[in-house]
């Protein structure tokens, strides 16, 4: 269990992992080739991880939080253990997992 | 040879912004307040007018603006970038793309080809300068001592 009660699953490495990217106005943060700058996937100071959302325990609905705003990117979980991180499910109210 | 003098195509800077440019003139070449200053005179290339216009827009992010707690942009940040373009919109630097970070810096990408890089105004007046060859970190440091190298590496 998650200091706040909530259970923790294991991560597989086929589960999709989902990030909102902010796309209004479309090229505040989406670079001319359509890539998103990193700058969004910087951590906060004091973060130990990047917050994503993991598909199948979620809706897309509920994690986009405001489709005016953002957009849903998603990557499938092995990416991110191919890239010799570690994906840590840190269950919060709003946010699912720390990579 | 510092850097090759581009010849863009020049577009004036959006009017409501006069007073941040100012500001930035001011205070980046040491103008007296009470000096007249001919604002007509002033134009940027297109490239230059978005980033001005854009960093504009950053200024005004609120707390949270990525949905992850992302912080407003810094003053300082945002005020050290705007001098940092104005200062330099002439050099032979690919100026590619501006945006906000997470803890209130500003970031401006340069990209050309197979090189890159990331500069960062952080919110309490520091830089961090990376650069890129070929998606691989080539050099890494402040902007204070690493200057040239931005210049040179893509001049070289």
């Amino acid at each position: 269990m998650s200091e706040n009660n909530l259970e923790i699953i294991p991560i597989n490495d086929e589960d999709q992992l989902l990030r909102r990217i902010l796309h209004s106005p479309p090229e505040f943060v989406i670079k001319p080739d359509g890539t998103p700058s990193s700058s969004n996937f910087s951590l906060r100071t004091g973060e130990d991880g990047l917050s994503v959302d993991i598909e199948h325990l979620t809706t897309h609905k509920v994690a986009i939080k405001n489709p005016d705003r953002f957009k849903l990117y998603s990557l499938i979980a092995k990416d991110t253990t191919n890239l010799n991180l570690k994906n840590v499910h840190a269950p919060k109210e709003d946010i699912t997992l720390m990579l | 040879m510092l850097a090759l003098i581009k010849r863009p195509e020049f577009t004036s800077y959006d009017s409501t912004s006069i007073p941040k440019l100012f500001e930035s003139l001011i205070s980046s070449r040491d103008i007296n307040e009470s000096s007249t200053i001919f604002f007509n005179n002033i134009t940027f290339s297109q490239v230059i007018s978005q980033f001005l216009q854009k960093l504009d827009r950053i200024e005004k992010l609120e707390e949270n603006w990525d949905g992850y707690n992302a912080a407003s942009a810094s003053k300082e940040a945002i005020q050290n970038a705007r001098n940092f373009i104005i200062t330099h919109n002439h050099l032979a630097l690919p100026f590619y793309f501006i945006t906000a970070g997470v803890n209130g810096e500003v970031m401006l990408e340069f990209n050309q080809d197979s090189k890159a890089a990331e500069l960062y105004f952080n919110g309490d007046g520091s830089t961090e300068l990376i650069l890129f060859k070929n998606d691989t970190v080539f050099l890494e440091g402040e902007l204070e001592d690493n200057f040239q190298d931005l210049i040179d590496f893509f001049n070289e």
